[in-house]
């Protein structure tokens, strides 16, 4: 046989997908419509359904305009720098979490958590502080760190969770042959939770991407804004030049639908099977 | 390779003792094997002397020389776990290098990055290929090298894991129930592997199992250990012919001895709870409280002429070469209720010829030469007479 009988049931679960991811792309769609109109059109006569690409060559150089690529340069620097710093940091703290035993351990581990109960609103001002004392305000490193605080113990705990299910007998093992606990730590443990390493990294990278009210509170020089706080800025007391906002604003989705593209591909991946008998 | 010493090494977690004061030795070139029923600990003996667990208090020495403080690796032991413990993202050639490339990591190898380079490295050279290839071949694993274990048969991976500690030639082996995740034919013949594998490389083998088979076919000796504590050091033969003790005497064997509570006076021995039948005679006991030990296949139907007891068959299992039969002393119908044995909940055990059919319910008379029991002390369970006959073990 080689058709294949689709149920009606199947036909409904297809169309329903089908509405969702509509309805999903649609505002990536539209922001991509918006870019390519005029802004005559959008406040006057009405926006086209379908896009103008006879103007897709006008992009780049109102982007090159507000200086985009500066915008993005600063936003990728957070984002990275977040997520290498999380990393690095959840890495060692998710292994003595989930090996060591010592005290203190479970308020060690209730600290972390807590730190994901304060909201950033209510850090802004102490941090401030901390940052002037540190000469830290309008400089990119200073928002690293204030984003790694919050994306570190998110970081932690997804790996935490994926250190847990080692079993034990593995490092043990190592162990034995005669690795030593560090090596156990990056030639063991790290490639296998590698797909959860992957997944830590979405997060944080997603979290310093998009980082705002520290950028806004704590940068203030223009150069030095991600986009985030650059796209806010578009929005002027007079005109708001939406064509523009939109096209930085894909722009601005782009990188890291790519970051996403690139590790999901590892999330999927499990290797863990097969290390014991199931 | 080393003579190991135990010297009363106990080891607590927490409150709780799981081993009392172990004191033992095992010379050069023995297969040795710690045999006890789950929970006795008998994994963490071994995970001790491996180096994988701390010691409460005593001493454990190589060739007399202290290895309590030693890592692992300082001891040249090698452990086969009963999970396998096989590092599931690399190739079972990389499983099997891995202990020959740690003995060349330098340590600024181990910084990250750098460390899954050198190790790619290391195992590319070619002593190392060469001594994973004589491994592989041994085990027949040579078509498997490039696989992951995940794609592997338990079996297989059983291979793997012994590869890996084959592979340094350790001057100790631990094998912690390795046998323990495969199925009844495949476990049969690793079992004949490893006993190959034990001839072959001359050395200690420390070897825990919970499986009375396991002990008896490979061991050139066995520690039996209960709750923590050693009941019997001896050789298979020893421990089955001549059990130190009612546990030790239950634990090994299948079906499990028999011990029957009995009262002896004048070397006499009263069934209790059925004293006018007839006694065994027990010769050169002191009147007391005692436990007979019979083995099941000492049991046999009797044909008249000799000493026998009269039973009760409660139940009857037709295994093929054999039969086994559950009984009760005495006549049921007159003794209903009186039988007071020690373990009321199961019947007495007796291995008959394949060709009895016995209905339950049934009288028979049954017999056993009393030169073949093993007397125990009621109440300490200790050993009082071991048999003055003993089966010349079937090799």
């Amino acid at each position: 046989m080689s058709t294949i009988r689709r149920k009606p049931g199947q036909i409904v679960v297809w169309v329903l997908l089908a509405l969702v991811t509509l309805f999903a792309a649609f505002p990536i769609y539209w922001m991509f419509n918006t870019a390519l109109s005029l802004t005559s059109e959008l406040y006057a006569t009405g926006q086209d359904l379908w896009p103008h690409l006879e103007r897709l060559p006008r992009i780049p150089g109102s982007l090159a305009a507000v200086n985009a690529l500066g915008l993005l340069r600063n936003s990728a620097f957070i984002a990275t720098g977040t997520t290498i710093l999380s990393l690095v940091m959840a890495t060692g703290a998710a292994y003595a979490l989930s090996r060591f035993k010592f005290h203190g351990k479970g308020f060690a581990g209730f600290f972390l958590f807590a730190t994901q109960m304060l909201p950033q609103a209510l850090l802004v001002v102490p941090l401030f502080a901390l940052f002037v004392t540190l000469g830290l305000i309008n400089n990119l490193s200073g928002l690293v760190l204030a984003q790694t605080a919050f994306s570190m113990p998110v970081a932690t705990f997804i790996m935490k969770t994926a250190i847990d299910k080692i079993p034990y007998e593995i490092e043990e093992s190592a162990r034995v042959d005669g690795c030593p606990q560090l090596g156990q730590l990056s030639l063991i443990v790290v490639p296998l939770i590698l797909p959860s390493m992957a997944a830590a990294a979405v997060v944080t990278f997603f979290d310093g991407w998009n980082e705002f009210l520290f950028a806004n509170t704590f940068i203030s020089s223009a150069e030095k804004w991600p986009a985030s706080v650059g796209l806010a800025q578009f929005m002027g007391q007079y005109a708001t030049p939406l064509s523009t906002v939109m096209a930085t604003a894909l722009v601005f989705t782009l990188p890291a639908l790519i970051f996403f593209l690139i590790v999901q591909r590892r999330i999927i991946s499990g290797i863990t099977a097969g290390a014991v008998k199931g | 390779m080393p003579r190991i010493s135990f010297d009363a090494v106990s080891k607590s977690f927490g409150d709780t003792r799981v081993i009392h004061s172990f004191s033992a030795e095992v010379a050069d070139n023995e297969f040795l094997v710690l045999l006890g029923p789950s929970g006795c600990g008998k994994s963490t003996m071994l995970r001790m002397v491996a180096g994988l667990t701390d010691i409460t208090s005593g001493e454990i020495r190589f060739d007399d020389m202290r290895v309590n403080e030693l890592e692992p690796r300082e001891r040249n032991v090698a452990f086969v776990f009963q999970s396998y413990a096989l590092y599931p993202h690399m190739t079972v050639r990389q499983n099997i290098a891995f202990p020959l490339v740690m003995d060349r990591f330098k340590k600024i190898y181990h910084l990250p990055v750098v460390n899954s380079i050198a190790r790619r490295l290391i195992a590319r050279q070619p002593d190392v290929l060469e001594r994973v290839e004589q491994v592989a071949t041994m085990l027949e694993l040579e078509s498997f090298l490039d696989r992951r274990p995940g794609t592997l048969s338990g079996g297989q991976r059983q291979r793997v894991a012994v590869g890996r500690a084959l592979v340094r030639d350790p001057s100790l082996y631990l094998l912690d129930e390795p046998l323990s995740n495969l199925d009844a034919k495949l476990r049969a013949q690793m079992r004949t592997e490893i006993a190959e594998l034990y001839k072959e490389v001359k050395k200690t083998f420390i070897y825990v199992t919970h499986d009375q088979v396991e002990a008896m076919t490979m061991a050139t000796r066995i520690i039996v250990l209960h709750e923590g504590e050693i009941r019997q050091i001896g050789t298979p033969e020893e421990i089955y012919n001549r059990p130190a003790d009612t546990f030790v005497a239950r634990f090994i064997g299948s079906p499990p001895m028999n011990q029957i509570p009995v009262s002896v006076r004048d070397g006499q021995a009263t069934f209790l709870g059925v004293e006018d039948l007839a006694k065994a005679p027990a010769h050169g006991l002191d009147d007391g409280e005692y436990l007979l030990g019979i083995r099941p296949e000492r049991v046999a139907l009797a044909d008249g002429e000799e000493w026998s007891i009269p039973c009760e068959v409660t139940w009857a299992e037709f295994l093929g070469a054999e039969t086994i039969i559950g009984f009760q002393l005495g006549y049921p119908e007159r003794d209903a209720g009186k039988i007071t044995s020690s373990d009321a909940e199961t019947s007495y055990l007796a291995k008959l010829d394949g060709t009895m059919r016995l209905a339950p319910g049934a009288t028979v008379h049954l017999a056993f030469d009393p030169a073949a029991a093993t007397w125990f002390h009621r109440d300490t369970g200790k050993v009082a007479q071991h048999p003055k006959v003993q089966d010349s073990v079937t090799a």
